[in-house]
Order: C-alpha cells, then sequence, then structure tokens
C-alpha cells in the first residue's frame, strides 16, 4: 500500500480516478509544480496485513525516461503512404494506451492529428500524388497523454505507372531500396546488417546523425540491425527493425536512436568507494543510467560536446553483491531505449575492469572480436554431434557452457550478434 | 505474449510469429501434417529467420525447423515459413499442429519464454500447386573463408549465406577449380570444407532459389595473388641483379 502525507488535511486526497505513481515527472510537463512537497511511506492499515514475497519499490523524487520514441518507416504508394513503427515500450507505470498519426505538408507541421487506437502500422490514403507529407507518430498513455513522439518521417506519393510500380519516399522511381537515419555517436562508425549480414558501414557526423542508402534490393521482408562502435570500440545494443520494401521504391526509416554505450571502471569494487560508470552518446546531452540493485537506482550524468559521459558511483548507495548498469539517453524530445548492461561485484576487494572490453563477451568462438556466419558455423558444426574435448572450454567460456550445443548457444549468439 | 499461428492462402500455410512486448530471437519447433497430406514445397521467403540452425524439412509427417533472428524480433506478423500441401482427395480434410516449440528470449542467456500455439484444419483448394512467380536471383552475398581447429581438424573452411524474397533458398552449390563452372558444381552446405587446401584455384559458390534462379559469386581468387607473386618476384629479383652489378663494380675497384 501506499500512502501519501503532506501537512495538509488528510481529506484533500479524497477524489475520484487517480493514481498516485510513485511520483514520476513525465513529459508535456503535466507533473509540474513550484509549491508542492510530496511526502512518501509505506505502511500496512493492521499488523501483518501488507506481508510481501517480492515487490519492487521506487522512492524519491524520480526523473528518467519512459519511453523510448517510435522508429517510423515510410514507404510511398499511389495516392498513399504505408507507415510503420517500432512498439513503444513504456515503465514505470506507465502503458501505452495507443497512437497517433500526425500529417503535414509543411517539414516542422503544424500536423493534424489522427487516432489510431493500438497499432503499429497505418496506411494514410487520399493523398496528392507528387506532394511531399510529413508524419510523426505519438505514442500515448491510458490516459491519453503523450509519452513519446517520433521524429519526422517523410515520403512523397508517385502515381502508379503500369508495371513498374512507384516511386517515393525519397528515392527515384523504379529503384527498390531503403533509406535508413538517425543518431550514433559523434564522428563513429554505425553498421547497418540486412538480414544479419554487413550491408553498409558508414560513420556519423560531429552530432551524431548518421544516414545510409542501400538501393539494388528486391522487394520483401527485410530485418535491418543496427549497431554503433565509440570512440574507444564499444559496441551499443544491436536495434532491429523489420520492414516490407515494395518493388520501385524506396522507403524511409526514420528516428533510429541508437543507445549510450556504458561501461565500468572495475569489475569489483571496495563497499563504499566510488565506481565509474562511463561511455558515449549523443553530444550535449542527457543520459539516464539505471543501476540495478535491491532498489534500483536512476541517475543523471550530462553528456559532453564529444558525447562521452561520466557518473561516479558512490557505493554506499546499494548494497553489496551483484549489480547491473544500463543507460538510455534523451535529446531534442527524442529518447533512446536501454543498451546493453554491464555487471560490476560491489565487495571486498577492487578490481580493475579489463582493457579489451570492445569484443562481444559471448558468441566469438575464434576470437575475431566478432560474432557472424562464421562463429554460427563452428557452432552449427557441433550442433547434435558431442563435442570434442579440445571444444568445450570454448562452449564454456562462450556460450551457454552447459556442454551441448543446442538452440540456447544459437540464442546467445544471436544476442552478440555483430554481422 | 508471444504467439505462433498459421494462416492459409490456397494450398500455402504459413506460420507466423507475434511477439508485441519482448523481443525473441531463436524459433524451432515442428509442425506436424496429417498422414495423408503431403508437404509438396518448404519456402524461407521473407522469413524472419536469418539463420537456420535447422533448415526446415520433412521428417516423419513432421515439418522440424529451428532458426535464428539476431538481434532480436519485437513485432507481429512476421512470417517464418510456408509450405505446400498436397493431398489424394479434395475432400480429405485434417488438424495442422505445431509440436515441440521453443522460443527463447533475446537476453543473452537463451531463456525460453512461454507460447501461445494455435492449429489450422487444411482442405485442398482446386488450386493445387501454385506456381511461384520468380524471375529474381537470390541476394549478393559474400562468402567467408575461414579455419578453426575446432571443425575440419583445422582445414579451412567456407561459409555462405543468403536470402531469396520471392521463392526462398533451394539450396547451394561449390565449384573448386578454373575450369569455369557447369561440371564442377556440388551441392553444398554451409560450412564447406574445401577440398583444395592449397587455394590456388578458384572458388564459386551458386545459390539456387525454389524457382531455379541462380546467384554466382566468387569466394575465393588466386588472380590476385599469382600477381602479386610474380610483381613482388621481380622486384626481388631487380634488387638482387643491381646488388650484384654493383657489388661487383665496387670490389673490381677495389
Amino acid at each position: 500500500m501506499l500512502g501519501l502525507a503532506s501537512f495538509s488535511r488528510a481529506d484533500e486526497y479524497t477524489a475520484t480516478g487517480f493514481r498516485v505513481l510513485d511520483p514520476v515527472l513525465a513529459p508535456a510537463q503535466f507533473s509540474t509544480s513550484t509549491d508542492f512537497q510530496l511526502f512518501g511511506s509505506i505502511g500496512e492499515p493492521a499488523l501483518g496485513l501488507s506481508t510481501a514475497i517480492g515487490f519492487g519499490l521506487r522512492s524519491a523524487f524520480l526523473y528518467f525516461p519512459v519511453a523510448a520514441t517510435p522508429v517510423v518507416s515510410a514507404t510511398a504508394g499511389d495516392g498513399s503512404v504505408v507507415l510503420s513503427w517500432s512498439a513503444v515500450t513504456a515503465s514505470v507505470g506507465w502503458t501505452v494506451g495507443g497512437y497517433n498519426v500526425g500529417q503535414a505538408t509543411v517539414s516542422g507541421g503544424p500536423y493534424t492529428y489522427a487516432s489510431l487506437g493500438d497499432v503499429t502500422s497505418s496506411t494514410r490514403s487520399s493523398l496528392t500524388n507528387g506532394t511531399a507529407y510529413y508524419f510523426v507518430i505519438r505514442a500515448e498513455d491510458a490516459l491519453g497523454y503523450t509519452i513519446a513522439t517520433s521524429t519526422e518521417i517523410t515520403a512523397t506519393p508517385v502515381a502508379s505507372s503500369g508495371g513498374g510500380g512507384v516511386g517515393g519516399g525519397g528515392g527515384g522511381i523504379g529503384v527498390t531500396g531503403v533509406n535508413l537515419s538517425g543518431r550514433g555517436y559523434p564522428l563513429s562508425q554505425v553498421t547497418i546488417l540486412k538480414d544479419g549480414q554487413i550491408a553498409v558501414v558508414t560513420i556519423a557526423g560531429p552530432d551524431a546523425k548518421f544516414a545510409v542508402s542501400l538501393t539494388g534490393l528486391s522487394a520483401g521482408s527485410y530485418l535491418f540491425a543496427i549497431y554503433g562502435e565509440d570512440s574507444s570500440g564499444r559496441r551499443s545494443s544491436l536495434f532491429t527493425f523489420p520492414v516490407y520494401l515494395t518493388t520501385g521504391v524506396v522507403t524511409n526509416i526514420g528516428g533510429v536512436f541508437l543507445a549510450p554505450t556504458i561501461d565500468v571502471d572495475k569489475r569489483e569494487v571496495v563497499y563504499g568507494e566510488n565506481i565509474a560508470i562511463f561511455g558515449q552518446t549523443v553530444s550535449s546531452s542527457t543520459v539516464t543510467i539505471a543501476i540495478n540493485s535491491h532498489q534500483e537506482i536512476f541517475v543523471k550524468a550530462p553528456a559532453d560536446e564529444t558525447g562521452l559521459y561520466l557518473y561516479n558511483l558512490d557505493t554506499t548507495l546499494v548494497e553489496k553483491g551483484d549489480h547491473t548498469t544500463k543507460a538510455k539517453v534523451a535529446v531534442a524530445n527524442e529518447i533512446s531505449p536501454f543498451g546493453n548492461a554491464v555487471k560490476f561485484h560491489v565487495g571486498n576487494q577492487t578490481i580493475l575492469a579489463g582493457v579489451n572490453k570492445s569484443c562481444p563477451p559471448r558468441g566469438d568462438l575464434n576470437g575475431d572480436c566478432r560474432v557472424n556466419l562464421i562463429d554460427f558455423s563452428i557452432t552449427a558444426y557441433w550442433y547434435h554431434r558431442p563435442l570434442m574435448v579440445s571444444f568445450r572450454p570454448r562452449e564454456k567460456a562462450f556460450l551457454s557452457g552447459d556442454g551441448k550445443v543446442d538452440l540456447v548457444d544459437f540464442s546467445i549468439m544471436a544476442y552478440y550478434w555483430t554481422g | 505474449m508471444t504467439k505462433l499461428f498459421f494462416e492459409k492462402d490456397g494450398n500455402l500455410v504459413s506460420l507466423f510469429l507475434d511477439s508485441p512486448d519482448q523481443a525473441v530471437n531463436s524459433v524451432a519447433g515442428e509442425i506436424i501434417v496429417p498422414a495423408k497430406m503431403t508437404v509438396r514445397q518448404i519456402q524461407d521467403a521473407n522469413s524472419l529467420i536469418n539463420f537456420w540452425v535447422d533448415t526446415p524439412a520433412v521428417k516423419e509427417d513432421k515439418i522440424i525447423f529451428a532458426g535464428i533472428i539476431p538481434g532480436g524480433y519485437q513485432d507481429t506478423g512476421g512470417k517464418i515459413l510456408s509450405f505446400l500441401l498436397a493431398t489424394d482427395s479434395k475432400s480429405d480434410f485434417g488438424l495442422i499442429e505445431l509440436g515441440k516449440i521453443r522460443v527463447l528470449l533475446n537476453d543473452g542467456l537463451g531463456t525460453e519464454t512461454a507460447v501461445e500455439t494455435s492449429s489450422i484444419i487444411f482442405q485442398p483448394t482446386d488450386n493445387v500447386l501454385a506456381s511461384l512467380e520468380d524471375d529474381i536471383p537470390p541476394e549478393e552475398f559474400a562468402p567467408l573463408i575461414s579455419s578453426d581447429p575446432a571443425i575440419f581438424n583445422g582445414a579451412k573452411f567456407l561459409v555462405f549465406q543468403t536470402q531469396d524474397k520471392q521463392s526462398g533458398i533451394s539450396h547451394y552449390e561449390v565449384s573448386e577449380g578454373d575450369y569455369g563452372s557447369g561440371e564442377h558444381w556440388q551441392r553444398a552446405a554451409s560450412p564447406y570444407l574445401i577440398i583444395n587446401q592449397k587455394l590456388d584455384e578458384r572458388i564459386e559458390v551458386k545459390a539456387v532459389d525454389l524457382s531455379g534462379n541462380e546467384r554466382i559469386v566468387t569466394a575465393f581468387s588466386p588472380s590476385g595473388d599469382y600477381l602479386d607473386y610474380i610483381f613482388l618476384s621481380i622486384i626481388i629479383i631487380v634488387f638482387l641483379t643491381l646488388c650484384f652489378f654493383v657489388s661487383k663494380k665496387f670490389f673490381h675497384r677495389s
């Protein structure tokens, strides 16, 4: 039970239809106030009534992004544009109730919004061929408040040219392909995988933005995956996005926002000493760091003009034991998803972290710092076969370690895949 | 909730995956087909699965499959595979079911998640074997040569993989040697143990889709290496010759 107390009279809290979400300051500023105090407590109405096995509690006045902005694709058709977007995952008491699409013929709006319900695709029809349309997708919570807004995506419907399909979405007539854009890390490498294999590698600009085009593709379903490498060679988590490409149309995919890279300076730290949590992301942004503990902790750290961020965690804030930490970033109303988690241990000794952190910790069977078709093939060779003695140490170190090769080992490889 | 379900289009049955709330990266299982039905063709065109661990194949009235999705999948309506069914009689019908399904989370640990599955009743239509309209070859790909003490006793091997978005990949063939394509093509699977371990001859890989379209790529070409060796040899010979004459002249003077 969550009780709420203040210097006001208790009956001021009677209301019909409200929830206290242990307060979360959400986007859209509907929780701002200049003159209130909030006290939280946990109690039980009668002795023994509030026992629980396993519950999570977040206390204090927290601020952290609650939902990652959706990635949107736009495929132009004849008088129409097909939009699809990644599902928004909300947290901390929030649930996604549905989506709105904003449509304009001028970049930046004003947009005319239409409610779509809880779906992840929509076809906008009755559009004028040859006119560029601009769209944004807004995710709403159950009460109809906006909790995430995508970046703008554009497409230009074009009349069908007989059997040749249509052009649009920024590409020329007859070309089948995809334009991908988003944010990585300043002047760092961004790798795009097409169906699990490297299609193109590019470099993000000083503002961390990247844009690539892949053409000469055939129509069909593709799974694009994107990851970045920061200036120290640390890789981001893999961001995947399925898309269906239409013959003769270039599909635009915008709003890809790679999660910050993250690392720690110590594998194990003496309780009471600081541990540095650092990485790289978009320049001049705000990084939210989550530290998994008995009580999950959220802290903020600013990223400098090169995108580097650092947070020194006072380990007296967490209990002794194993912990993980992960990060997400917010800039210009865009919010990345959380990235990979890194582990550390708070105990009785200090062990510095290794320097070779850019290699995938698992799945890299041949030691080339990549997890790709070669590692998959080596693993596949031992599928349904008893493991050779000399291969067992590698299976233990880089796969599940259960002494056999099965689907679990391939799943581990898929998670750490680099192409 | 993660779900696996069938959809039927004529005599083509497709298996789809929904996982809107959590990312999954591995799917395995079997499709149980009534004994009175025949699986005429299995198609992996437009499959979510990028790498098959168990390439879909019929074994004892079941289609066995297992594969992975690098980076994971969190969306709805992702196709796993399709198959064409035929029956002796148009009046035959039966239940197509899923068995031994395993779906693993994209969490780096291979955690198995609960899956809701559904069955479908199949009855053939007139269009027993729909023809595939496909004149597009499989996609470009780049085979890799590697070696590892864990497989083939450390011998060099070849790995390859591509997609075909129209009908799906039928099979691969490998040609070793400089005699051109044709008689040297042999059906092969990845990883492929290279016969010519000296790597002094061309190696090509051919991907063939279910409509017979082919994509041939070169996995290894020795010509560049030969040129390098010849060029290096010429430089060494010229250098040694110059050294010989210079030293001869020097010693002659002294």
